[in-house]
């Protein structure tokens, strides 16, 4: 009886262990997961704020060149 | 023996279940991944397609400007040898072909301006406060809304630079033909002897200035694409 128990608990120990584990890798998989979905929004950003800024210099330059227009 | 063997055999079992849980897990998240590259590369295409026929209307529309700004740029050589009367004829064709070609650039941006509206009426949310529903989503689905969000973004503002860009060439030949015209007039004006020699100076400075931020223009709209 004593020894099926050791058994039994060994076996519980190791399932833990493994659960863990499996637990443990799906985590990092997930972190992974999200990290590389936050970096693709990172760049997506940085390309918007590019563009807008190339927006405004062009926005500006045209209100420059309606003014010396005007001049003429 | 056999109460030993039940409990041995239960642990067994249970090994066995919780084993099969965790491989459908690991499947799960490997389907969801799979599906989430699938998702981001289909939005890539259609992000290239939407691009490429944006740049396609924009050639269209760049080849028409360039058109009735030679167009116009002939009326006004022609009107310079007939003499005043139908130089102010020809004055008024150029501005109805100004008119012209701004109505259908005005046509081609409010296409334009209908794809914004409609992504901004698909958005649920206001503006770009990307952490405002974070309490109520997980980690993953708080990035997957964030990217998402990011790529409307993104739509958008590639739409607004490209009207821009447009608006920015009509401008740029508007400017060609407005800064030739008064190049014409100065040189008339000096040849007859109506003008000073310092208001000569100055007309010339200030159309040399304006060529200038026209060039400047033309290069940020290059710069741009």
């Amino acid at each position: 009886m004593k020894k099926t128990w050791i058994i039994a608990f060994v076996f519980a120990t190791g399932m833990i262990f493994s659960c863990e584990n499996s637990v443990a890798e799906t985590d990092a998989n997930e972190e992974a997961a999200i990290e590389q979905i936050e970096k693709e929004a990172d760049s997506i950003e940085a390309v918007n704020a590019e563009m807008e800024q190339k927006k405004k210099d062009i926005e500006e330059s045209a209100k420059e060149v309606d003014d010396l227009l005007k001049d003429l | 023996m056999m109460k030993n063997i039940g409990i041995v055999l239960s642990f067994a079992l249970f090994t066995g279940l919780s084993f099969g849980q965790i491989e459908k897990e690991k499947i799960k998240k490997e389907k969801e991944a799979k599906e989430l590259q699938e998702k981001g590369k289909e939005k890539e295409k259609e992000l290239r397609e939407k691009s490429k026929e944006v740049r396609e209307s924009k050639e269209i529309r760049e080849t028409k400007n360039s058109e009735i700004g030679s167009e116009a740029k002939e009326k006004i050589e022609r009107e310079n040898e007939k003499g005043e009367r139908e130089k102010i004829k020809g004055e008024f064709k150029r501005t109805e072909a100004e008119e012209k070609m701004k109505r259908e650039g005005e046509e081609h941006s409010s296409e334009a301006e209908e794809k914004v509206e409609k992504i901004k009426k698909e958005k649920s949310n206001n503006g770009n406060h990307y952490g405002q529903n974070k309490g109520e989503l997980s980690g993953k689905e708080f990035g997957q809304e964030r990217a998402k969000q990011a790529k409307e973004k993104h739509e958008e503002t590639k739409i607004e630079l490209e009207e821009t860009k447009v608006a920015g060439s009509e401008k740029v030949t508007e400017a060609r033909v407005k800064i030739k015209l008064a190049k014409e007039k100065l040189e008339a004006e000096t040849n007859s002897g109506k003008i000073t020699k310092a208001e000569i100076v100055e007309r010339k400075a200030k159309i040399q200035k304006a060529e200038e931020a026209v060039n400047k223009l033309e290069s940020k709209i290059k710069g741009a694409q």
